[in-house]
């Protein structure tokens, strides 16, 4: 502060930053940063007046005016500065969005591999439409919109309500709700015991229990919560922003469904051979060498199975 | 929320054309704050006088749209301060407000230069 302003004129100017500092009300996190460019320009402004001839009183009185309310300066920043903004916020979002992208793709991994050919597909899909609305919520200044509609609250009741209906879409019945999956483990039914991604006879194949899926409500409820919170979190976001939400639906494709995708084009040869000579039983077994605890299994009535 | 003063624009005219001005300012050089209120008071013929508590609102919609970018910068001589430049994205935005503020004014003309010949 300049040392000749007298103590009451530099009072007042520290009250006006106070005020200010404190209808911002945390901004984005970084109120001080705001605070110390108002203080910046309002001594410039001050400095102006002074050299046109005004008295200290006068020069901080034309300055604070041009200022305006620190309220209503406040009010319309705070709608400007998306919130949990700040280095450490932004820092911790960062870190947290990391780590539902990693935990996220190896959870679709894991998954993706008890499915098999389109149901693969709708799995993939489904997981990234699931959890990519969760990634465009952490990562800063992804989705912000000052219409109090596009807030975080609705948003994370949205959110809320969609992993309510996840939950009880998907578990509610008790079962996997992959159809692909057989409930039966191969290590109990192969009598050789070697496991690959070559043919392997099986002496008794296993038996083929047809899992009980989520019922059509549970999965449609499922579905309209996902598209509502993805449709509410789109329409949230930054308009320059939005070609993320294609990198972002694009990751799971290409980390893990191309290499499935080509893993079974793979296996499909392998299907053919079998196919071609049905006298050696039909049957198919192969280890898939992306997820070596899983097989994909060709019956000799020519279903293919996926099994743990 | 911009505020000039009422005597020589109106408020709605004067917001259409805010980030366009600012951005055109940012184009040539950085700035802080209180450097581009007085650039457009002088570049404006006086006429574009901004009051200074609305300029923080503005700067910081046009830094979330990733239009300019703010960094705090201390010269050797001089106070810290916080700059604005134009980013990539904003001198994008820059151009092409520029050229459809272009369309826009010449066709305004053109509609008032008609009705006065009428």
């Amino acid at each position: 502060m300049n040392e000749s302003m007298t103590k009451s004129t530099h009072s007042r100017i520290e009250d006006f930053l106070a005020t200010l500092r404190t209808a911002l009300n945390g901004a984005g996190g970084r109120p001080d940063d705001i605070v110390e460019e108002v203080r910046a320009d309002l001594i410039d402004l001050i400095d102006r007046h002074r050299s046109q001839g005004a008295s200290d009183e006068e020069a901080v009185s034309r300055a604070l005016q041009s200022m305006g309310d620190p309220h209503e300066l406040a009010h319309h920043v705070r709608r400007e500065v998306p919130p949990f903004g700040g280095l450490v916020a932004s820092t911790i979002r960062y870190a947290l969005a990391g780590v539902v992208i990693i935990w996220t793709l190896l959870f679709l991994w894991n998954f993706r591999a008890l499915s098999y050919g389109a149901a693969g597909l709708a799995t993939t899909i489904g997981v990234a439409l699931f959890h990519l609305p969760v990634v465009l919520l952490l990562w800063p200044r992804m989705v912000w919109r000052k219409n109090w509609l596009f807030g975080l609250i609705p948003a994370g009741i949205a959110f809320v309500v969609a992993l309510f209906l996840a939950g009880g879409g998907v578990t509610g019945t008790g079962h996997d709700p992959l159809d692909s999956q057989i409930s039966h483990s191969l290590s109990s039914a192969m009598s050789s015991g070697v496991a690959g991604p070559e043919q392997v006879p099986l002496d008794s194949p296993p038996a083929i229990v047809e899992p009980e899926g989520p019922s059509l409500p549970a999965i449609l409820a499922f579905g309209a919560a996902v598209l509502a919170s993805g449709v509410l979190l789109v329409a949230m976001q930054q308009v320059r922003q939005r070609r993320w939400v294609i990198v972002a639906a694009l990751i799971p494709i290409l980390l893990v469904e191309i290499p499935f995708q080509i893993e079974e084009s793979f296996f499909r040869r392998e299907v053919e051979k079998a196919r071609a000579h049905p006298e050696n039983g039909g049957n198919l077994n192969w280890g898939r060498p992306l997820y070596p605890s899983a097989f994909l299994y060709l019956s000799a009535d020519g279903r293919i199975r996926v099994q743990d | 929320m911009s505020r000039v003063s009422t005597s020589r624009f109106s408020t709605e005219l004067v917001r259409s054309c805010t980030d366009l001005v600012v951005l055109a300012l940012l184009r040539n050089r950085p700035m802080y704050g209180y450097e581009i209120l007085v650039n457009l008071a002088d570049r404006g013929n006086g006429e574009f006088e901004f009051q200074q508590g609305t300029l923080y609102p503005l700067l910081y919609r046009l830094e979330r749209e990733g239009w300019i970018a703010g960094s705090w910068e201390t010269p050797t001589t001089g106070k810290r301060r916080k700059i604005y430049s134009l980013t990539a994205e904003g001198q994008k935005a820059e151009r092409a407000r520029s050229k459809e503020w272009t369309r826009f004014t010449r066709a305004v003309e053109s509609i008032l230069e008609e009705c006065n010949h009428e």
